[in-house]
């Protein structure tokens, strides 16, 4: 719930806008996935393996990879991990508590679109089932926690890994990742009319400097954990 | 689901120990006064608790590893339509592999 905004925070034309682009970045996302877990084969190598037989004549056909069936079980335990460290609200000052988004932590471990698409999958079980960010809003949620957490993340875990170490660009990322997607959260919520934008974008940011300082910790211990397995 | 031992573990101990203040933008609602324009958001395990369990905390470590298990799951079963989708895998290949030249 850090961040994740509540159905009657923004308004149709806010909502339905975001909506329509995380629906076209996800789009976009999904397609890169799928190309990453599949390969184009040549029918003649098919038709040696024994399948299909009959189209020899059809130029190539996509399949399934080992890599990519692989890279696909490591998104569901990614998913599994992230849906549950959301869970955990940790107290962050008197009165707020704060939980881990992920976004960084799923992009360098996954890769961008990979981690993309699993704390959009994340945030759309947690609208459904659970009644955690709006149905409605699942669309502001995803461009904030999925398109800025994990896609901006990774973006500027890139910038930083080109002076910095591994793991202090994927702290500084995740920092950072979660006060900006704290603040896009505070414009759409400050356009949508619920409440100033003065007044909600400091407010926000203070608060998300905070929570981010942990996310910052626990992506570092979360990576330095899975450097040594296998997903 | 082995590897989901520990994510397991992290929810249900989460319905035990987590903070129950508000968080980030909760709690900036509350501060600020517009917390009520929130409309309760509905769904089977609304508000991380198992409905005939009541607000306990055994219901919400329930609710938590239910969750976890429903995230993991999408992806399993993303794995099953894309091997239906795009047919059996083979053996020699690898992720990016492009072996067009027929």
């Amino acid at each position: 719930m850090v961040m994740h905004i509540p159905d009657g925070f923004l308004d149709h034309k806010t909502s339905a806008g975001l909506m329509g682009a995380a629906a076209a970045i996800l789009g976009f996302s999904f397609a890169k996935v799928a190309s990453a877990v599949t390969a184009l084969v040549p029918q003649r190598v098919l038709a040696a393996a024994g399948n299909a037989l009959g189209n020899v004549q059809t130029a190539a056909k996509r399949v399934l990879t080992e890599d990519g069936e692989k890279k696909l079980r490591g998104m569901a335990v990614i998913a599994g991990w992230i849906f549950a460290a959301q869970t955990f609200n940790f107290p962050i000052s008197s009165g707020t508590s704060g939980h881990l988004l992920g976004g960084v932590f799923a992009a360098v471990l996954l890769g961008p679109f990979e981690g993309a698409t699993v704390i959009a999958a994340v945030l759309a079980v947690q609208a459904v089932f659970f009644g955690d960010g709006g149905k409605m809003a699942l669309g502001a949620n995803i461009i904030n926690m999925a398109v800025i957490g994990a896609l901006g993340g990774y973006a500027l875990f890139s910038g930083f890994n080109r002076f910095l170490s591994k793991m202090n660009s994927a702290a500084l990322a995740a920092w950072a990742s979660v006060v900006i997607a704290a603040a896009a959260c505070s414009m759409e919520i400050g356009y949508s009319g619920t409440i100033e934008f003065s007044k909600v974008f400091p407010a926000m940011v203070k608060t998300h400097c905070l929570i981010g300082i942990v996310e910052a910790f626990i992506t570092v211990a979360a990576l330095k954990y899975y450097e040594k397995r296998p997903l | 689901m082995k590897k989901l031992f520990l994510p397991l573990s992290i929810a249900a101990l989460a319905g035990f120990f987590a903070s129950q203040k508000p968080d980030g933008l909760d709690s900036v609602a509350q501060t600020l006064g517009f917390a009520g324009k929130a409309r309760e958001g509905a769904g089977p395990l609304s508000g991380y608790h198992i409905p005939f369990l009541g607000e306990s905390k055994l219901s919400a470590a329930l609710a938590g590893i239910i969750g976890t298990i429903i995230a993991y799951c999408i992806f399993a079963a993303i794995i099953k339509i894309a091997k239906r989708h795009f047919g059996e895998k083979h053996e020699t290949l690898h992720s990016g592999a492009c072996a067009d030249n027929n």
